[in-house]
């Protein structure tokens, strides 16, 4: 047993009495404790906290009872995603001090299955960012170059795992926010579809489009967490009807791809492609060729009007959901101050930070009278466009296939002066969130400076079997996602 | 739509938001704003007068669950996080009557 185990064979192992839970989590807070000095992945490590919940998984075990499939697993949560044993801050000055009266649904779910929340990584500021440079604390390193960002905004989650810190943590994803880290990490992250999963307890930013997802060193675990975490909860209405699927046991349908039919859309291959991701991209399609797969062209003609669709939409939704941040029942409060107006104004010009900020004037310009029609309305509308165009992919294809990002992971600083330039990076990723479909990151090469390099998959609407089965058959015919970081010294 | 993004539409959109910036802020929130609705008026081109706009990623209908009641957050939770109490009550400044100088933008 090692810290490089997968989850599934540190459950298997604690549940069996092999091993203890005791022993797994201590050596997890002693990874933490030896490499997160120079990743800044954790916000807080909720470490009495963590031991004492794998003493409480042993004894289960001892005394017969069921272990549970994540038994002994030690995870890592992003920080927008409340406990009441934790911090939870979102990396806001607005949320410093808030500790949660409640857990949300998905940490209810892992604890009963017997997981063991070690602590709570660092984020862009309320879940703004594709780099994980927002973080009003500090920005998290990509563990394979420490000058590099690890991608955002689960920035915290996937370097945790990528460093081996984690077997597994939870991200969420609004544009990209599971899978752009992952991409850059080297790491496998899961956005189910839309409604899959509990958003209760989790942080809102954008109640349309925002998910919960999984982020693991292989498929395989995060089948595990994802199958753990879905499945309707009465306490977030908008969640959809279908049962939770034993996303595990579809891994093992099927040997090879024969009969699965991948479509490459052409508009994710423009000019803004690193040469070496568009490469392994090219090589990763012939590895799904050998399985048998076929994979032909097909174009989503309102691709380049994704990002624009989600900036308007997105902000418009953050700007209501981020208006309970008023410093009057919970958070930062700003005082002296004479009236209301100043408490609200000061407390929020205070707390939040600058992407937040404007983000939430850009929404609330897009609802406002007079612009509603221009700008809100006219992004929902190009919504369904958007979602047309995969309706009418999925007709004759199973999964589309394409880079998760156009490059791999830059240097820290490069885009933070230009807002509009970081949105870019999210150009392949939020068309799954308007969409509502389902879409999975899996490493698939590395650039010739040595950094990973994502392939996306997407499914159709609660297809996520299809995805994590072609997305596990991927890694059995390669190596990609084995590859741990060096050392950081 | 796309239109230069002013200092006094930021001031009023601070207002809206009830965000207070500093008044040296100003200048590069209208000319970040600026850009960005410079880039999102590419959505003209789209001819969308017979599309609806999609309001949930998906049909659904009212979730409902059976009338009993069930236990809420306990007081002393809720009331945990308060930045100021008094009793069982949040305490604020006045709300009517108040004075003006909140929202907006401070010279500092």
């Amino acid at each position: 047993m090692s810290e490089f185990s997968s989850a599934r064979t540190i459950a298997e192992q604690v549940a069996s009495g092999r091993i203890r839970a005791l022993d797994v989590c201590e050596a997890a807070l002693a990874r933490i404790d030896a490499l997160d000095n120079s990743i800044h992945a954790f916000l807080h490590v909720s470490r009495e906290y963590a031991l004492g919940r794998a003493r409480q998984v042993d004894e289960h075990i001892a005394a017969g009872r069921e272990a549970g499939i994540l038994a002994g697993v030690p995870i890592a949560l992003k920080d927008n995603i409340c406990t009441s044993f934790a911090p939870t801050t979102c990396a806001s000055r607005a949320l410093a001090d808030y500790r949660s009266p409640f857990d949300a649904t998905v940490v209810e779910r892992i604890e009963r299955a017997g997981g063991v929340i070690v602590g709570k990584t660092n984020l862009d500021e309320f879940a703004m960012g594709s780099s994980t440079e927002n973080s009003s604390v500090r920005p998290v390193r990509n563990p394979w170059q420490l000058e590099r960002v690890p991608g955002g905004s689960s920035g915290g989650s996937a370097a945790a795992v990528a460093a081996r810190m984690a077997p597994l943590a939870l991200g969420s994803d609004t544009g990209g926010s599971v899978r752009l880290p992952a991409s850059l990490c080297g790491v496998v992250g899961v956005k189910p579809t839309y409604g899959r999963v509990s958003r209760y307890g989790l942080v809102a930013y954008a109640s349309s489009l925002d998910q919960i997802g999984p982020i693991a060193t292989n498929t395989a675990d995060a089948a595990l967490l994802l199958e753990v975490i879905a499945g309707r909860d009465a306490r977030d209405s908008t969640m959809c009807d279908e049962s939770i699927e034993p996303f595990t046991a579809s891994l093992a349908d099927g040997a090879d791809c024969r009969g699965l039919r991948i479509g490459v859309p052409s508009e994710y291959f423009g000019e803004g492609l690193a040469p070496d991701v568009r490469s392994a991209i090219e090589q990763a399609l012939d590895v799904y060729r050998g399985l048998g797969a076929t994979v032909s062209e097909v174009s989503l003609p309102h691709s380049r009007y994704c990002v624009a669709s989600y900036y308007l939409i997105a902000t418009a939704e953050c700007s209501s959901n981020l208006a309970r941040f008023d410093g009057v029942h919970y958070g930062r409060r700003a005082e002296p101050v004479s009236g209301m107006d100043e408490l609200y104004a000061r407390s929020r010009g205070e707390g939040l930070g600058a992407e937040v900020k404007r983000r939430i004037m850009l929404g609330t310009f897009a609802l406002s009278a007079g612009y509603y029609d221009a700008y809100y309305d006219k992004a929902s509308r190009v919504r369904r466009l958007i979602r047309e165009d995969f309706d009418r992919a999925f007709d004759a294809l199973d999964l589309l296939a394409c880079p998760t990002s156009p490059t791999t992971a830059f240097p820290l600083g490069e885009k933070t002066g230009d807002p509009l330039q970081m949105y870019l990076a999210d150009v392949h990723t939020t068309a799954a969130n308007l969409a509502g479909i389902p879409a999975v990151s899996i490493p698939c090469g590395f650039d010739r400076d040595g950094l990973p390099i994502g392939m996306q998959l997407l499914a159709r609407r609660f297809d996520e079997s299809a995805l994590l089965r072609a997305a596990s058959l991927f890694e059995s015919a390669t190596e990609w996602h084995a590859r741990i970081p060096p050392p950081a010294d | 739509m796309g239109e230069l993004v002013d200092a006094e539409r930021v001031r009023w959109i601070a207002v809206l938001s009830r965000i207070r910036l500093a008044e040296r802020e100003i200048p590069t929130y209208a000319q970040e704003l600026g850009r960005i609705l410079s880039y999102v008026k590419q959505l003209d081109e789209l001819d969308t007068r017979d599309v609806s706009p999609i309001v949930h990623p998906f049909s659904t209908s009212n979730m409902v669950r059976s009338d009993t009641p069930q236990s809420g957050l306990p007081r002393d939770a809720a009331l945990a996080n308060a930045p100021l109490l008094e009793g069982a009550f949040f305490r604020v400044p006045p709300v009517l009557g108040s004075a003006a100088g909140g929202a907006g933008v401070s010279s500092a």
